[in-house]
């Protein structure tokens, strides 16, 4: 009871300060607020200007000799009824017509030729140049691709009638592509994925949850005893009344606090950004966005709660390593040398788990501090209701924090430690 | 009373403080005289159970140092020398209030008792103030006030006018004399000899971790056949 009380004191009086603190404010709410934000609205205004681009016209240059003749019969036969309009213009260099953005693609072919195979239905080639320095010169060779192929099955769908034939008759084997879900529940079995998978969450939230996290409490957890110590407030505070636990506990609280705080401006800045640019999830949907602009985040209810679990757990755990970190510094100087070291460190489980499907994660992944947090994370936004390998990565996070708070606890009784100085 | 026996510490190679033994009584103040490194502050932070004896042991109150550590802190005050750390963010009355909570006093006692100190600290204008806006003085005064916010029964200063002007000085001057006379046992730590003078019941010398001599300054001047204090001080640690 005690403990709880005095926690608490440490606890309110170390929120006090925090957010009398302006440098906090800042790197705790207003940068996480505005980052994604500013960054997607950099990064998609260039991907939203290239996709309307080539939404709306592709300009490919043939060369000067080509005739208006057989420019025309591209045009009307290859480059049209596709939704995008493709206009074909005359150039003397292609290098130069892409570099001062006059073309988009450029096509050298022989013109008789094409002229001639056209008109015939016969072979003909058409060399596509391309720039892949260039985001629209680099995605219009799909397009421009696109529609050669669309005109090829156009000439062989007639030449095929006109020998009685249909493409299956020339492709027997026919493949239909099912999941082991499907399959399961089709014999009569309960499929693994509960089918709240999102495919762009999977990817990013984990990536983004597991170097934000560590990240938002590196500020206050570096002050949190190496500052005490620098101050020299940490001997008047451990000769209170009140326990080591007990200031530990409250430190510890407020820093997890002050680092939801900070994920939470993070998501929120995260949804503004994907507000604001639809356009990047739109690429990991399956087809067309069509639920509003931000489709592209639905996630189900128990899974979202799981989620929010697993930050608390990574915000847990970090914290608990800086502050072991903090409480072995002599200074804010050395504190901030660890921090730095954490900053780095703390991308590996990240990153690492970054290509990982869900249905990849085993066991072991879940034993491993951090890791097992973001790969956790992985499996419910892959739509994964394993139990077993949740209670794994929960038990064995809880179980790493208690060896953790117990080695600072020591350390906060070790004069070697509180007067390294 | 506070009492140690045979209380040692050692750092690495060095001798910090060798085997000293002395009783404090009720009500009395202490001094620890010496130069820097004598082992003042070491045998301070012993009594306030922030560094254990290598060998040896004291009782504070009744309560042992090491064994009844938690008891220890529950009755004891402490203003540590050298630099004096605030919360900067915090205000006169925020940094001096915290350690009233810390120490289990209720609100009221707490607003009384900070009331009080910052009247006697001639703080009161300076309470609202952000501890990071104060003079060094006013710092060093809040601090003080800090350390003793819930009225303990011991009260431990290490050099408690370091870095205060005459003034201020007097003022924790009047405050100590006031704590004695409210029954308070009281150790403090000085290299000022008339700060010891005008305080002190009794004082130990330290020269190097040892104590040369403990007793009321009139005995140990008589003893050593001198005019003051400073040259007792000086023959002790002199000779030695």
């Amino acid at each position: 009871m005690m403990t709880y009380r005095n926690a608490m004191i440490v606890f309110k009086k170390e929120l006090k300060d925090f957010f009398r603190d302006k440098r906090t404010i800042i790197t705790t709410i207003i940068v996480p607020l505005l980052m994604f934000p500013l960054i997607y609205s950099v990064l998609g205004g260039q991907i939203s200007s290239a996709t309307e681009k080539l939404s709306s016209s592709i300009t490919i240059g043939v060369p000067n000799s080509t005739s208006d003749e057989t420019i025309s019969l591209l045009s009307n036969n290859i480059f049209s009824g596709t939704g995008t309009t493709f206009s074909l213009k005359k150039v003397s260099d292609f290098k130069k017509a892409i570099d001062d953005e006059d073309i988009d693609v450029g096509m050298q072919l022989d013109d008789a030729k094409v002229f001639a195979s056209i008109k015939a239905s016969k072979p003909f080639e058409l060399n596509i140049i391309y720039d892949s320095n260039k985001l629209v010169s680099g995605n219009a060779i799909s397009v421009v691709q696109s529609a050669i192929n669309r005109y090829n099955t156009k000439v062989a769908d007639a030449k095929l009638k006109a020998l009685g034939l249909s493409e299956q008759d020339i492709k027997p084997a026919q493949t239909n592509i099912t999941t082991i879900d499907e399959y399961v529940v089709s014999i009569g079995g309960t499929a693994t994925s509960t089918g709240d998978t999102n495919p762009f969450l999977a990817m990013m939230l984990p990536l983004l949850l597991g170097v934000m996290v560590p990240l938002s409490t590196i500020a206050a957890a570096t002050d949190m005893f190496a500052g005490e110590k620098e101050r020299g407030t940490l001997e008047p505070l451990l000769s209170t009344k009140a326990g080591r636990s007990s200031v530990l506990l409250g430190k510890y609280f407020a820093v997890i606090v002050l680092g939801i705080i900070s994920i939470t401006a993070y998501i929120a800045g995260f949804i503004i950004a994907l507000a604001m640019n639809p356009s990047i999830t739109s690429s990991f949907s399956s087809g067309e966005a069509t639920g509003g602009i931000l489709s592209g985040l639905s996630i189900s209810l128990g899974v979202g709660l799981m989620v929010i679990v697993l930050i608390l757990l990574l915000s847990m755990t970090s914290t608990a390593i800086q502050v072991a970190l903090s409480t072995w510094s002599k200074s804010v100087k050395e504190a901030g040398s660890y921090m730095s070291f954490m900053s780095i460190a703390v991308m590996i489980p990240a990153y690492a788990t970054m290509m990982l499907q869900p249905g990849d994660v085993k066991e072991y992944m879940m034993l491993i501090p951090l890791y097992n947090v973001i790969a956790s994370m992985k499996l419910a936004l892959g739509g994964i209701a394993n139990i077993k390998l949740y209670a794994i990565a929960i038990a064995s996070s809880l179980a790493f924090l208690a060896i953790i708070l117990v080695v600072v606890l020591k350390m906060l009784k070790k004069e070697s430690v509180l007067f390294r100085n | 009373m506070i009492e140690t026996i045979n209380l040692a510490k050692q750092f690495k190679d060095v001798a910090a403080v060798k085997g000293i033994s002395l009783t404090v009584q009720k009500g009395e103040i202490f001094g620890l005289l010496g130069e820097n490194g004598a082992g003042k502050t070491t045998t301070l932070r012993m009594l306030a159970t922030m560094l254990m004896p290598t060998s040896g042991t004291a009782r504070v109150g009744g309560f042992d140092i090491i064994d009844d550590s938690e008891k220890v802190r529950a009755n004891i005050g402490v203003l540590f020398g050298s630099e004096v750390g605030l919360y900067d963010r915090l205000t006169t009355r925020e940094n001096i209030a915290y350690f009233g909570q810390l120490n289990g006093m209720d609100k009221s006692s707490i607003n009384q008792s900070v009331e009080m100190l910052a009247d006697a600290f001639g703080l009161s204008e300076y309470l609202d103030r952000k501890a990071g806006k104060l003079s060094k003085g006013n710092k060093q005064k809040t601090a003080f006030a800090r350390s003793v916010v819930h009225n303990p029964d011991y009260m431990l200063f290490d050099e408690p006018t370091s870095g205060l002007d005459v003034t201020a000085s007097k003022e924790v001057h009047v405050f100590i004399k006031q704590c004695k006379e409210d029954g308070k046992t009281i150790v403090l730590s000085s290299h000022h000899m008339d700060e010891v003078e005008k305080l002190c019941d009794r004082v130990a010398i330290l020269h190097r971790g040892e104590i040369m001599d403990i007793g009321t300054i009139p005995e140990l001047i008589q003893k050593y056949n001198c005019d003051d204090l400073e040259q007792v001080f000086e023959k002790l640690t002199k000779g030695a």
